[in-house]
């Protein structure tokens, strides 16, 4: 597998997946991500792998109204996307498994 | 919010629309309204935009990517060969200007219509905005000309100052081009009575070129080569022999 492609199916899971505990805007889910440690992912790629979830059909959006400030955009995950967030984990959890398989002997 | 961080927003948008301009105007309209609350919390702070998400070309380069939706606007020998065109039709410009003196005898009517020519190919796909300025900027070679003049203090300072003396470099340009307008519209025996009339309406809007060129770079397929036309009509005139006696007065 290449690694842009490697690299594109592992922010998914991550934005599912932050997406799965909580609706969230574009920036929040930014800030959540650079939270739980991904920090060098560049906000642009955030943004992206949102439209793309998306356009795939896993994510809906709404839009909520503020008086403060401007209106946000909130995605949401929907069957589709729950379903993929479950295979995704279960295909990452058997990779880290191996992984952690391979580097034992090393570590 | 003021104004000021309003603009910058806007600004940022706008370019962003451009660079994204051949995508579905819904899906578009769906990319600034995720980055605009962003953008507003970053003004709001006083921070710059670029320097938190890069310019918005390259803001669209990664979102492109990430987003699936192909990671270049134009075919890529497109910014290439505009970039050489522009070159070109400045160096064909120069040489128009620098003819037009007649140091040498040549037909002024092929060269202008050989720098009109040149000049309509190179303008025609910038003005149609494929490929983008920021295209042919990001080009490697462009790139490494634009590093060596920002590399050191001493050059910044430089092309600072030059940039300062660029409205006085408008007024001299206006007058050279009404020059070789005029010389030009006396070779070609057109407008009997009137080449300097219709030289003055020509010439008075190549500042607007210019200053246009500042904020919006298609200009500069048009704004460079008028300038070495410039360049090219100053050095034919400090070429003639007239010249210097009318300076030094006849002896």
């Amino acid at each position: 597998m290449e690694l842009s492609q490697l690299l594109k199916g592992v922010l998914d899971l991550a934005v599912l997946s932050v997406l799965s505990t909580e609706d969230g805007y574009g920036y929040d889910v930014v800030r959540r991500l650079r939270q739980a440690g991904l920090t060098e992912v560049g906000d642009a790629s955030v943004y992206g792998t949102l439209r793309r979830l998306y356009n795939a059909g896993a994510l809906t959006s709404y839009v909520q109204p503020s008086e403060e400030g401007p209106h946000r955009k909130y995605y949401a995950l929907n069957d589709v996307g729950r379903q993929q967030l479950a295979e995704s984990a279960k295909t990452w959890r058997e990779f880290a498994d191996a992984m952690s398989g391979l580097l034992g002997g090393t570590a | 919010m003021n104004t000021k961080a309003r603009t910058e927003i806007d600004d940022y948008l706008s370019r962003l629309r451009h660079e994204l301009d051949d995508l579905p105007a819904a899906e578009v309209d769906e990319v600034v309204e995720d980055l605009e609350p962003q953008l507003v919390e970053i003004a709001e702070d006083g921070g710059a935009l670029a320097d938190r998400l890069g310019t918005p070309a390259e803001y669209a380069r990664e979102l492109r990517a990430a987003a699936g939706f192909g990671t270049s606007r134009s075919p890529s020998w497109l910014p290439r060969t505009v970039f050489w065109l522009l070159v070109v039709s400045t160096a064909t410009a120069g040489i128009c200007g620098l003819l037009s003196g007649r140091i040498v005898s040549v037909d002024a009517g092929f060269l202008l219509v050989f720098l009109g020519f040149t000049l309509t190919v190179s303008l025609v796909p910038i003005a149609l905005g494929r490929p983008t300025t920021s295209e042919v900027a990001e080009l490697p070679g462009v790139r490494r000309l634009t590093s060596l003049l920002t590399r050191t203090e001493n050059t910044r300072r430089g092309v600072a100052y030059l940039t300062t003396l660029q409205p006085a470099w408008f007024l001299v340009r206006t007058f050279l081009v009404w020059l070789g307008l005029v010389w030009l519209f006396r070779d070609l025996d057109l407008w009997d009575a009137w080449p300097e009339v219709l030289a003055t309406a020509l010439a008075v809007g190549t500042p607007v070129v210019g200053y246009r060129a500042r904020n919006d770079r298609r200009w500069l397929w048009l704004s460079l080569p008028l300038t070495m036309w410039a360049v090219g009509i100053a050095f034919s005139v400090l070429a003639r022999t007239e010249f210097w006696s009318a300076l030094l007065g006849s002896r």
